[in-house]
């Protein structure tokens, strides 16, 4: 027994002195302790009495028998000289200002002496006023151990120890990414952010917890609010998805929503003629006008509904498509994303989503990273790989970038673009030459295994590498390493999925997870890092046309009647289209009314399908928060609420159910996105009950086996993964522990096929080198929110990375402007030398509108899944003079 | 008693740094014999039998350091502190220039002792010389096939390294030695974990001094019982005493423990000038003065010196006459020991910083009453409250010239200002 301050406290309830005091409820002030990192004992403020002795509670370990006091007179003494000593060196604010008031310091004891007087305000987002530093370094480990940066040093002994990020170095010119975890953890102010300081200086703030509106990571946030404006974000510490941390956008890019080009009211083209001008609308008038062109082009319409928006809107959107319109025409974005993945996953394992959590990251001992650049793409995720390789576990990374992950990768696949196949088979022969597979997991859960040992062989690592230009022997050296791996855990992203052959990219990912044996346990499994928000809701949801809300198939007669039955209404016995055919049958004018719900396909999706399509179109509706491109070709604009003004709920890459609260209210005039549906339902003669999304969640439980046991009641805290039974189910982190939903896994042959893209372009004599696009950390997507924000302090313009030997050969000089012209078009922006892409490969994000990404790439899709191969077009580029 | 050289043995043989005088004069010939013949248990037993106690400061037994290292976890280091940063402390870099040898050699017996493959010596960062007469020796013993790979054609390799410091007491802690060696900021590390178990790139390793190394072939060579003969039961063995301050010789004298302090200061003709004695600080600048009167007749020796209210660490003996004022001994200490504060921690970044502000104004004859009772003050906010033992070491001087000379201190806060007109200052 422990006994502190006279309570007893179990000994096995403790691991440090610190934890002990706490269980008894004892106060003890700590100011450079953070649950996150390990106890240092810097700041000295936690010394308490262990059997006489003054120990640091944070670091010294608990055990039985010990005598703890925490409020002994000395105790109350030392700690007040303490706050002197640190008044002296500083004049902090915030939990150090307050250790100081409590103890009854007051600056007096000591005169004080000259401090550290710098001050940095060159970020966009961070501040910095050393005066206040009191100098524990929490800041230093933070940035070290959360985010893995490395930004921070301490220089300097003695009275003369300081902060440093290089000396004689503006704040802004740092590595740092702005993930704000510094400024969160930080004790005594010196190290700050906009926000932060703002939210200081407002009274009467209310805290809201809400799930992070960009990518799919589903971090948890709470949202500092004054009623009317969201003012600070900090990233919840009990959260189970982010542990407290968040990303540069996740934290700082929120202040798109109070923006004055928000749309506040609806607007039309007057006349039917798609040459007037978009004027401001009614929303009477302009929700009558989608109802009756929907209605008069039934048969003929389709959706896209929006991975931004909730589960609750993409349900009511397919709901509306196929119980109110009839048809299964409607898609969603992650046709263009993880279509690929879904359908490969489901092809091999019976199931399209990550088969295990974020968590197991940190339990894997080998991570294979592939077509992903998580640091940027997925901050948060990123970081938790970047933690587990700093804690020891090993890394390969296959990218034809050399990733920030690839850099601290112990084996870096650098494919030459659209060559995943190849690599993968060849990887799966290495494996098989080295004796590396899992021979009782093959035997209980695959069959196959002989017949592709026989298949891969073709695919040998010293032949393959004249397809990917990857070294046969490093090849090798992955095999090894994820052969021997105990937990081998996979990561991908678009690089696998946006291919020629994705869908079939992915299904080789789950051979490499089915050779080892790395399914249906912890720290393993096969897991799509999810690219927005809520694109695995929307496909949860049924936002595709093969599959209806929880995947179940549309041609079953029990699903029938079961849909049938909770919606009243027959279902549609159209086969359905995906994004790219919605795009060319509007374009042969079988399409006639296109409803898009918060995407921006006119910048996102290739210009290739989409110009024809809308040329053609007779009606387009978009539901949008801000007038981006594509909304400024539609005929009707219907303004919609952002996820910080609306309830619901949104599902991340894991599966992670997580509730969506309302902080602010929309703009006037806009409404939520659901409210819109409803409306638009009920004028399509498919009126709905529901007065509150938690009421949509219900019925999503009726329909949908995989959600029967999800409620709002059951989402707060961390959310439920699905599949989620029953109402007593506790949710389903990892899949497929005993059996897979197809049984015995089937070990997938596939061949290498060259993408006709490499053809269609007429050689490498006219285009020779091959673009890859994709993000940048600063921006997200089409940057219709994140370029209203100080992002763009950060990054202004899309770059085209270019290593710098074709851009010698080229003539074309860093920073310089340069256009990229494909077989398709051609887009304009300025060069980034760098040695992060190899020769021959280039690379350039999507962010910016006026740079036409998507005017050069292709209308090759995923010959599965109709994703379209954003990740390998052949271009030339050209300095403009 | 008369000195005797078990480690200072260049004193009597020339050239012994050379590696062909060091082999005729049997070097070398231990590490062979034991890698051979040996056991490694056998060698670690010799020196826990011998009593050998760490030369460095702490007096800790060597042997049970060694024991501490798991069995079965590999690799494990040896680190020769060689970090000899004490204010008064020589003795080191006389061994290092004059014997470099003996000291790679004790350094790998004890590698093999432990299971060590690697060696590396921590050299501080003024050691140029020393730093390029060490790399020669292990390059020379290297190609002559004393050290290196699949030593006298057994399975057993032992590589040396001599890495330099980049210049701070601190990195004589052993924590913040291991993160220099590392490249890490030369601070100290949180214990537990001890080196023993998580040391060295976070694996078993044992850290010694120098000087006790030194001591190692010829315990091997000589057995436990010969060992255990010089000196006292406790304090066995010789050690090398750095004598400086007001002494006609200074320099190294390497004596058996429990030598009476007479007959130390008698190798080194006593108090200059003929003056008499104040006091001395017994293990340089960290360590409490002892006065006069408590060190006639001492025997010099760990339990005795600390008996006497001080310690006998590393054996720095710095004299102090009677013309001394303890207030400029214990600024220059205090000095001394904020300039090397890390700043890890606040009482001890701190406290040192205003302890030298109360000690300046003191010597500038600018001090009162209440600057002597705020040295009391700031003592007790760092006694006991700090990340390492620096911060106890700069109170030393502080509390030990209060308590023993506080009229000096008395005169200082009359408006006094310091009498620094030593030779030394």
């Amino acid at each position: 027994m422990i006994v502190v301050d006279g309570r007893p406290v179990a000994p096995d309830a403790a691991h440090t002195v610190l934890d002990a005091c706490r269980t008894a409820g004892a106060h003890v002030p700590t100011l450079c302790h953070d649950a996150r990192v390990e106890p240092r004992g810097h700041c000295r403020a936690c010394l308490v009495d262990v059997d006489g002795r003054l120990v640091p509670a944070c670091t010294t370990p608990a055990h039985d028998g010990q005598r703890i006091a925490t409020d002994t007179p000395a105790l109350a003494a030392y700690r007040r000289d303490l706050c002197e000593l640190m008044l002296a060196e500083s004049a902090p604010r915030g939990a150090a200002a307050a250790l100081c008031a409590a103890t009854g310091a007051d600056g007096t004891r000591y005169p004080p002496r000259a401090r550290d007087g710098r001050a940095d305000d060159s970020h966009p987002y961070l501040r910095f006023d050393l005066e206040a530093c009191i100098k524990c370094r929490l800041c230093v480990q933070v940035c070290e151990d959360v985010q893995g940066q490395f930004v921070y040093a301490f220089a300097g002994r003695g009275e003369g120890a300081h902060l440093s990020w290089g000396d004689g170095v503006r704040f802004a010119d740092t590595d740092c990414v702005a993930c704000g975890a510094c400024a969160s953890a930080c004790p005594s102010g010196a190290i700050d952010d906009v926000d932060r300081r703002r939210a200081t200086s407002t009274a009467g703030l209310r805290t809201v917890r809400t799930t992070c509106g960009y990518c799919g990571v589903g971090c948890q946030l709470d949202v500092r609010t004054d009623g009317t404006d969201v003012v600070q974000i900090d990233g919840t510490r009990a959260a189970s998805v982010n542990a407290g941390h968040l990303c540069v956008k996740g934290r700082y890019a929120h202040r798109f929503v109070g923006h004055p080009d928000r749309l506040t009211t609806p607007l039309v083209r007057r006349g039917g003629r798609r040459d007037a001008p978009l004027v401001p609308a009614g929303w009477d008038e302009a929700l009558d006008l989608v109802a009756r062109k929907m209605d008069e082009h039934r048969g003929k319409v389709a959706a896209l509904s929006s991975s931004r928006c909730t589960n609750e809107e993409n349900y009511l959107l397919q709901k509306w498509l196929r119980a109110g319109l009839a048809t299964h025409n409607v898609d969603c974005c992650a046709r263009v994303c993880h279509g690929p993945t879904a359908a490969g996953m489901r092809r091999v394992l019976g199931t399209g989503a990550a088969t295990n959590s974020l968590a197991d990251i940190a339990h894997a001992d080998v991570i294979l990273v592939s077509g992903s650049n998580a640091t940027v793409g997925h901050p948060v995720t990123g970081a938790r790989i970047k933690q587990a390789v700093l804690r020891g576990a090993r890394l390969i990374v296959i990218d034809p970038r050399r990733t920030e992950l690839a850099a601290i990768a112990d084996a870096h696949l650098q494919l030459r673009p659209g060559s995943n196949v190849a690599l993968l088979n060849s990887l799966a022969c290495a494996l098989f030459d080295l004796a590396l597979e899992n021979r009782a997991f093959l035997a209980a859960r695959t069959t196959g295994a002989a017949e592709l040992r026989a298949f891969v062989a073709q695919y040998a690592p010293e032949r393959a590498e004249a397809l990917t230009g990857v070294p046969a022997a490093l090849v090798r050296r992955a095999a090894a390493l994820w052969g021997n791996a105990e937990r081998p855990y996979q990561a991908h992203g678009l690089g696998m999925t946006e291919h020629f052959q994705g869908s079939e990219s992915v299904m080789l990912l789950c051979n490499l997870s089915l050779l080892v044996g790395g399914f249906g346990r912890e720290g393993v499994g096969v897991n799509p890092l999810r690219g927005q928000n809520n694109v695995q809701g929307a496909a949860d949801m049924g936002c595709q046309p093969d599959l209806l809300t929880g995947y179940a198939d549309p041609a079953d007669p029990a699903v029938r009647e079961r849909f049938t039955r909770v919606w009243g209404r027959p279902l549609p016995t159209d086969r359905g289209l995906t994004i790219p055919k919605m795009y060319r049958a509007a374009a042969r004018g079988d399409v006639r009314a296109l409803f898009i719900l918060g995407e921006d396909v006119v910048q996102t999706d290739p210009a290739a399908h989409v110009d024809p399509a809308f040329a053609a179109l007779d009606f387009i509706v978009v539901q949008e928060i801000f007038l981006s491109k594509t909304a400024e070709r539609a005929d009707v604009v219907l303004p919609g609420a952002c996820f910080f003004e609306k309830d619901g709920t949104f599902t991340n890459g894991e599966r992670r159910i997580q509730r969506v609260r309302k902080v602010v209210e929309p703009p006037p005039g806009a409404r939520a996105d659901w409210q819109i549906l409803c409306e638009l339902m009920a004028r399509t003669g498919l009126p709905q009950p529901f007065a509150h999304p938690s009421d949509v969640m219900d019925e999503i439980a009726q329909v949908a086996p995989p959600f029967a046991g999800v409620s709002f009641a059951r989402l707060e805290g961390d959310g439920l993964q699905w599949p989620v039974p029953d109402a007593a189910h506790p949710g389903t982190g990892i899949l497929h522990a005993q059996a897979f939903p197809v049984g015995k896994a089937v070990l997938p042959q596939v061949q290498y096929v060259p993408s006709p893209v490499l053809a269609n372009a007429g050689g490498e004599a006219a285009y020779p080198l091959r673009l890859v696009t994709g993000r940048v950390l600063e921006h997200y997507n089409c940057g219709t929110m994140t370029r209203r924000t100080d992002a763009v302090r950060l990054v202004a313009h899309d770059a085209l990375e270019i290593h710098p030997d074709d851009a010698r050969a080229l003539g074309v000089v860093d920073g310089a402007p340069v256009r990229v012209v494909s077989a398709y078009g051609e887009a304009r922006a300025h060069a980034a030398l760098t040695e992060a892409v190899a020769p021959g490969t280039c690379f350039l994000s999507f962010h910016f509108p006026e740079t036409g990404t998507n005017d050069v790439t292709s209308d090759i899709v995923d010959r599965v899944a109709d994703c379209p191969e954003y990740k390998l077009t052949p271009v030339r580029v050209e300095p403009i003079r | 008693m008369g000195e005797m050289h078990v480690v200072l043995r260049h004193r009597d043989i020339p050239d012994l740094h050379d590696l062909d005088v060091y082999v005729a004069h049997g070097g070398y010939a231990q590490l062979k014999r034991a890698v051979t013949t040996m056991q490694p248990a056998e060698v670690l037993d010799i020196v826990k039998a011998s009593g050998l106690r760490g030369r460095g400061g702490a007096g800790f037994p060597t042997g049970l350091k060694w024991s501490f290292c798991p069995r079965d976890v590999y690799p494990k280091y040896i680190v020769v502190n060689n970090d000899e940063s004490e204010p008064g402390t020589f003795k080191d870099h006389e061994l290092t220039l004059r014997n470099p040898h003996q000291v790679i050699e004790g350094a790998a017996l004890a590698a093999y002792a432990i299971g060590a493959q690697a060696v590396y010596i921590y050299c501080r960062g003024e050691f140029w010389q020393e730093m390029k007469v060490l790399e020669a020796a292990v390059a020379r013993a290297r190609a002559a096939g004393w050290l290196g790979q699949r030593l006298h054609g057994t399975d057993y390799t032992c590589e040396v390294y001599v890495t330099p410091g980049a210049g701070a007491y601190i990195c004589g802690e052993e924590t913040a030695l291991l993160n220099s060696l590392e490249g890490e900021l030369g601070q100290p590390r949180l214990k537990p974990p001890f080196p023993a178990v998580a040391g060295l790139y976070a694996r078993p390793t044992v850290v010694n001094n120098t000087e006790t190394l030194a001591n190692v072939p010829p315990i091997v060579e000589k057995g436990a019982a010969w060992f255990k003969a010089i000196g006292t039961e406790k304090s066995p063995g010789t050690k090398v005493f750095c004598l400086s301050g007001h002494v006609e010789r200074p320099g190294n004298y390497e004596v058996p423990l429990g030598t009476p302090f007479e007959d130390l200061m008698a190798l080194a003709g006593g108090v200059w000038k003929g003056r008499a004695l104040k006091a001395i600080m017994p293990a340089g600048a960290s360590s409490p003065v002892t006065p006069a009167a408590k060190l006639a007749g001492l025997p010099l020796d760990w339990e005795r010196v600390a008996a006497a209210g001080s310690t006998l660490g590393s054996a720095s003996f710095i004299v102090l006459d009677e013309t001394t004022d303890m207030v400029w001994v214990a600024d220059k200490t205090t000095r001394f020991f904020q300039h090397e504060s890390c700043g890890k921690c606040s009482p001890c970044r701190e406290g040192t910083y205003w302890l030298k502000q109360v000690y300046r104004r003191l010597v500038a004859g600018q001090g009162t009453a209440a600057d002597v009772d705020l040295i009391g003050d700031i003592a007790r906010q760092i006694d006991g409250k700090c990340f390492c033992p620096l911060g106890e070491f700069a109170l030393s001087a502080p509390r030990s010239t209060l308590q023993l000379f506080r009229e000096d201190y008395d005169r200082a806060a009359a408006g006094a200002a310091a009498q620094n007109g030593q030779a030394h200052a």
